[in-house]
């Protein structure tokens, strides 16, 4: 195959903003690269990038497209949902996890390309919940390996990258020391329901910080609120990896290789990783790109599959699994949704879906509820096909009364929860026994269960929405269950026999090894995850610049 | 005091010409503004009825100084105009900020996205001049018990630290994404400073010194005028949707008025 055959086959190089076009860049298909990189999203790519900058030689890998936000996003709600990650999988226990949609991402840019975009910091309560709440019957409540204060320098860089247009005074969490490099938002309709509400409660309420631009910056224009953030950002006013890291990645002379699904890890007799195996569009064949570390970033259920896909004679229970934890301790957060309907026009798919507005009010443990653990009360704005099917499965609704229903779509407005998910053994991703993907790879079984408190902290949120919505002065609530967002699966901890990596996001087991997403987390916070996913890939980026300059890789 | 007459026009016909061309870039700033929000108040065709009024009244004005009918329609227009500005800077505040959700305590947040709360304000400044301009126009030195003079620094004043106000919360708004978002905080910020020292104590040191930011507020103005218009090019779309950004980017006929501001001072310096 020659190079342009390999370009033609493997690589969509089309990049943001450039119509049609191919953007040259590196290719180290041939070459052992320093550093390859399992993954071009939140964390792929900023570990990418900042490790390309650097000076190491690296290659990310996505199973998805490189896109074109002009050329490849469509505002259309069917259309995108090729920016989900829908391989095949299987998925159990009591609270069988929705997959496919919300909660993955496939392609450069990974599921930046379709997030709302909310960009908080974790509080510093959240890494120390274990010390702070107790330990949690039947149930794994962990504090972090290391503290906000570690991550706080990466906050403010992720920050800054990505231009998160935030407020002047956020009254929640640790001071910040530096403002939001942009301005707030302004409120949408939704956003509106949520401040009226709030006022009148009561609750404090304050605008959200997210990352889309409020103001032009470099080449990219400040949003124009058309409301299509969840399809992939046409403008390229949302600050996705694609439009931010991965330009960055490139820049810098990292290969950018999309459509290349990595089926499993190797290593040498050392136990140490040697490069990837990996599948490209459009061949049977695997082919291997040699690296001398390979960095992991597939997130909590794509993660610990290839770790297990990838056992060996060295390691007969899944790269780097000596521990037995790689895909244990699966989490999600509890993302309930309330809706109500209003006498005025909402038009809730207007703007960025946050709105504008958002309350941390709950995001702490609170006395006397039962239950330990907080949550964030956020707006929410689906589009039409989505909203729907929320009306069927959240009320029941269908044929005729749903059609009826469905003319007053745009005086409805919503609230949604992020909350936190306790930590259990028995919630996993392993592999299925029999069911084999497209590639012929073993696919993830995921299983998955509320703890209790996990049902308690839920039912007080919908308690607490419905309380907003009415007071702002919704009528017909109704609710919908939601979940979003993975951790857990190859969790950090300081004992290599109860954990995977160690505070550096370095497997325990294979020195060369690192896993550098949401399945680090040791337990979920109370906060939408991407801002503190993509501020660890930065500290992991440079304890690897570190460890490199001391000659530890 | 000896008007000094320059390029064949008196002082006050010049100042006849800057309230006309103020005025204009209110009306034409109100009128944007307004019809964003697609007029859905009657009032908001208030600023554009008297704005025009005194326009024409500043422009009659100008071009026939002496009948005295035309300086008492200058005064009238003037006032009038005045009294919308003040009406509207209640509207701008009662619906833009304190009956919207969150009210005060969101304050910060409305004055940057409610209705520019000061531009109102500028409406009455714009018709203050027309009534400084028609008193003076009429042959009289001095107004509102203040030398004709002292009254058009101690203006100077006013409306410079509102307009520096205005566009600082605006280009904060705008997260000062450009360098050059800083300059109306800065330079007409030390020449507002001097136009009240030299209302209040004039000399010759601070006249110069007075004299040489109110030229460079002017060219900073003309910069602005540029900035802007490339700001509206880095919106979405840029120029080829130039009136859907001309809603949404920044407000193009803003920067102008630091030119209008710092016309007055020098009149003010150079030909009373």
């Amino acid at each position: 195959m020659t190079q342009q055959d390999q370009i033609m086959a493997g690589w969509s190089l089309s990049a943001p903003g450039i119509h049609g076009g191919r953007v040259p860049m590196r290719d180290w298909s041939r070459e052992e690269v320093d550093v390859c990189v399992v993954g071009a999203g939140a964390s792929g790519g900023v570990v990418g990038a900042k490790l390309a900058e650097a000076g190491f030689s690296v290659v990310i890998l996505d199973a998805g497209p490189h896109w074109d936000p002009m050329s490849d996003f469509i505002s259309d709600e069917h259309a995108s949902t090729k920016l989900f990650w829908t391989d095949e999988r299987i998925t159990g226990g009591n609270d069988p996890v929705e997959l496919g949609s919300n909660n993955s991402g496939r392609g450069v840019g990974g599921s930046t390309v379709h997030y709302s975009m909310v960009a908080l910091r974790a509080h510093p309560h959240h890494f120390r919940r274990r010390t702070l709440e107790g330990s949690i019957e039947d149930a794994d409540h962990r504090d972090w390996p290391l503290a906000f204060e570690d991550l706080e320098p990466y906050y403010e860089e992720v920050e800054e990258e990505l231009q998160i247009a935030g407020p002047t005074f956020y009254p929640w969490g640790k001071p910040r020391r530096r403002r939001y490099p942009q301005r707030e938002h302004e409120l949408n309709a939704s956003a509106n329901v949520l401040v009226r509400g709030c006022a009148k409660l009561g609750i404090p309420v304050a605008p959200s910080p997210i990352a889309t631009l409020s103001a032009p910056h470099e080449d990219r224009p400040p949003c124009v609120y058309r409301g299509f953030c969840n399809f992939g950002c046409t403008t390229n006013a949302k600050s996705s990896i694609l439009v931010t890291y991965i330009p960055r990645a490139i820049r810098a002379g990292a290969e950018i290789r999309g459509n290349a699904m990595v089926a499993r890890i190797t290593h040498d007799s050392h136990g140490r990783a040697t490069g990837v195996l990996h599948f490209r569009k459009g061949s049977d064949e695997l082919f291997q790109q040699r690296a001398k570390s390979v960095i992991v970033a597939g997130y909590a259920i794509e993660s610990p599959r290839l770790l297990l896909n990838s056992a060996g004679s060295l390691f007969p229970e899944g790269l780097a699994n000596s521990s037995g934890r790689v895909g244990k301790y699966f989490m999600v957060q509890s993302s309930e949704q309330v809706y109500a309907k209003f006498t005025e026009r909402i038009n809730q798919y207007k703007a960025p879906p946050p709105g504008g507005a958002i309350t941390e009010h709950f995001n702490r443990t609170m006395p006397g509820v039962g239950f330990v653990g907080g949550y964030t009360i956020e707006v929410i704005g689906p589009h039409p096909v989505d909203f729907v099917a929320k009306m069927a499965t959240g009320r029941g609704l269908w044929g005729e009364g749903l059609r009826r229903e469905m003319l007053d779509y745009n005086c409805f407005s919503g609230l949604g929860m992020v909350g936190a998910v306790m930590s259990n053994v028995n919630n996993e991703v392993k592999l299925h026994e029999t069911e084999q993907d497209q590639y012929g790879l073993p696919v993830s079984h995921v299983i998955f269960s509320y703890h209790d408190n996990d049902k308690r902290l839920i039912k007080h949120a919908r308690e607490k929405m419905t309380e907003i919505l009415q007071a702002a002065g919704g009528e017909d609530v109704w609710s919908d269950h939601r979940m979003a967002h993975l951790f857990g699966t190859c969790r950090m901890g300081l004992d290599p026999d109860d954990s995977v990596v160690n505070v550096d996001c370095r497997a325990h087991d294979v020195p060369n090894l690192f896993i550098c997403d949401g399945s680090v987390f040791p337990n979920s916070t109370g906060v939408n995850p991407s801002l503190t996913i993509q501020a660890l890939a930065a500290r992991t980026a440079d304890r690897i610049c570190d460890m490199a300059r001391r000659g530890e890789l | 005091m000896t008007p000094i007459e320059f390029l064949g026009l008196y002082p006050f016909q010049w100042l006849a010409i800057i309230t006309a061309g103020t005025t204009l870039l209110l009306m034409i700033d109100a009128l944007v503004g307004h019809y964003r929000r697609a007029f859905a108040y009657r009032m908001q065709y208030a600023p554009v009825i008297t704005g025009a009024a005194l326009v024409v009244a500043a422009l009659l004005a100008a071009i026939f100084p002496h009948p005295p009918l035309l300086n008492q329609l200058l005064s009238w227009a003037g006032w009038l105009t005045a009294a919308t500005g003040l009406i509207g800077f209640g509207y701008h505040f009662y619906y833009g900020i304190v009956t919207k959700p969150g009210g005060l305590k969101w304050l910060l947040h409305y004055l940057m996205y409610g209705a520019p709360i000061l531009a109102p304000l500028g409406l009455t400044a714009a018709g203050v001049l027309g009534v400084i301009t028609a008193r003076g126009l009429a042959g009289g030195n001095a107004v509102f018990g203040l030398a004709m003079p002292v009254a058009l620094f101690l203006f100077v004043t006013i409306v410079l630290a509102g307009a520096i106000a205005q566009a600082g919360i605006l280009h904060y708004r705008g997260a000062f994404n450009n360098p050059a978002m800083y300059a109306p905080l800065t330079v007409p910020s030390l020449a507002m400073i001097a136009s009240a020292w030299m209302a209040l104590a004039p000399s010759t040191v601070v006249r110069a010194a007075f004299a040489v930011l109110l030229w460079m507020t002017l060219l900073a103005g003309f910069i602005g005028l540029g900035m802007h218009l490339r700001g509206l090019d880095r919106e979405m779309g840029g120029l080829y949707v130039w009136f859907s950004n001309l809603l949404e980017g920044p407000p193009q006929g803003a920067p102008g008025l630091f030119i209008a501001w710092a016309a007055i001072g020098l009149v003010g310096i150079y030909l009373l």
